[in-house]
């Protein structure tokens, strides 16, 4: 069996525990976080105010911002805001809690017999959406959640999660003044420890755009700047949405998946190495989306099929980014060339586009 | 985010591949660490001891 590292147990003392697998009666107005994540942590104050996040991730591996050192990293540099909290306490007004069970879209789910086993944090998004789609106020401009710091041109160091690894030129953070090698300090008057933190920020900042103010510190020097954010500034790629579950319930859709191939797998079909192919392992046949896999069988998809390309689109990094790509992209009422290998020939099929 | 920014990331990546088993498990010696399963009552510790609440969510 796995045990969690002597360097977690020990900061653990200092902290009391707690691990919630199951969403139900969750207090979502206080346990705020990315909950299309499959691990987060709140570092926080018993009273409901929260420190710190740690977590998160892009469009890369799944747990690339998450080790034991940097959560212990945060959960040591958190006893001083504890300590500082401590000695002017604002505790948040109380509110009435507002669990999953209260979304109006998973309301009636659970009204309809139909409540899930278990509440998985990705079920609030999911839930949050259809309320407002059913309520006609859903914009596909709400889908850039917890925007990564990538979207202000600031990458930082999953291992030392204050530390700037790199700037995107001509970006906004690389207008603010920022550089490689900065440490970053605070983000629109926040304290900043971890990656997640900065997406918390920017989280809290409207679509519309605006500026948040920076406090970095370079060779024990302080400095200050500004990032200044276009309206749709959140608005990223389908690579960035690709990894959350969120993603799924977007229309349209293509109505088929399955696997990538393995590098032996794509040499066996007698593909370049490194090509992308996934194998159409699933034709949707359940649930509310069927519609969408007979139109996909209808236009010839099969299972067993190679997928190479989408609109002539093939330098997909995995089979999540050409689902999220599909949904992102494509406009029912158009078609979609999907070019298929199957025994041993190429293939182009004509997919009607349908919500 | 850049290819070669990817390949930057790749050590932490396969560095911090134990984190989610390694927090699955109560370890130690019974009475070592264990983790709180309930989290009105976590944080009515934290609260009352002084200690802040650490919470993951799976």
């Amino acid at each position: 069996m796995v045990r969690p590292p002597a360097e977690f147990v020990e900061a653990a003392k200092d902290y009391v525990c707690v691990r919630v697998l199951d969403m139900a009666g969750v207090d979502l107005g206080v346990f705020r976080f990315d909950y299309d994540l499959t691990f987060a942590a709140l570092l926080m104050n018993g009273d409901g105010t929260i420190y710190r996040q740690y977590g998160g991730r892009d469009g890369g591996p799944a747990e690339a911002r998450l080790s034991i050192a940097s959560l212990v990293r945060a959960m040591k540099e958190t006893l001083a805001d504890h300590e500082e909290y401590g000695k002017s306490p604002r505790p948040p007004k109380p509110a009435p809690v507002r669990a999953i069970e209260q979304i109006p879209a998973m309301a009636r789910q659970i009204k309809a017999g139909k409540a899930p086993k278990c509440f998985h944090c990705h079920m609030v998004n999911e839930s949050e959406r259809r309320t407002a789609q059913d309520a006609k106020r859903w914009s596909r401009d709400s889908i850039w959640l917890w925007p990564d710091p990538a979207r202000v041109g600031l990458a930082l160091d999953p291992a030392d999660q204050t530390l700037v690894k790199e700037i995107a030129a001509r970006s906004p953070a690389a207008a603010a003044g920022l550089r490689a090698g900065d440490r970053l300090a605070r983000v629109g008057g926040r304290r900043v420890r971890t990656i997640a933190d900065v997406q918390w920020v920017l989280e809290e900042t409207p679509f519309a755009g605006g500026t948040l103010p920076l406090a970095w510190e370079r060779g024990g020097e302080a400095k200050e700047g500004k990032v200044a954010l276009r309206p749709g500034w959140r608005v990223g790629s389908p690579l960035d949405l690709s990894w959350r579950a969120s993603m799924w319930g977007l229309s349209p859709k293509p109505g088929f998946g399955g696997p990538r191939l393995s590098p032996e797998d794509v040499a066996k079909a007698g593909l370049p190495a490194g090509a992308f192919a996934f194998r159409v392992q699933y034709i949707v046949d359940w649930g509310d989306e069927a519609h969408t896999g007979r139109n996909a069988a209808k236009a010839g998809i099969k299972k067993g099929d190679l997928v190479l390309s989408a609109a002539a689109k093939a330098d997909f990094e995995s089979e999540l980014h050409f689902q999220a790509w599909f949904r992102l992209t494509q406009q029912a009422g158009k078609t979609c060339e999907i070019e298929v290998l199957r025994g041993g020939k190429r293939e182009k099929i004509r997919l009607p586009v349908v919500e | 985010m850049s290819l070669v920014s990817r390949l930057a990331f790749l050590p932490a990546a396969l560095a911090a591949g134990a984190l989610l088993p390694a927090l699955a498990q109560d370890g130690g010696a019974p009475g070592a660490f264990s983790w709180r399963a309930d989290l009105t009552l976590a944080r009515a510790e934290a609260a009352q001891s002084g200690k802040p609440l650490l919470a993951v969510f799976r």
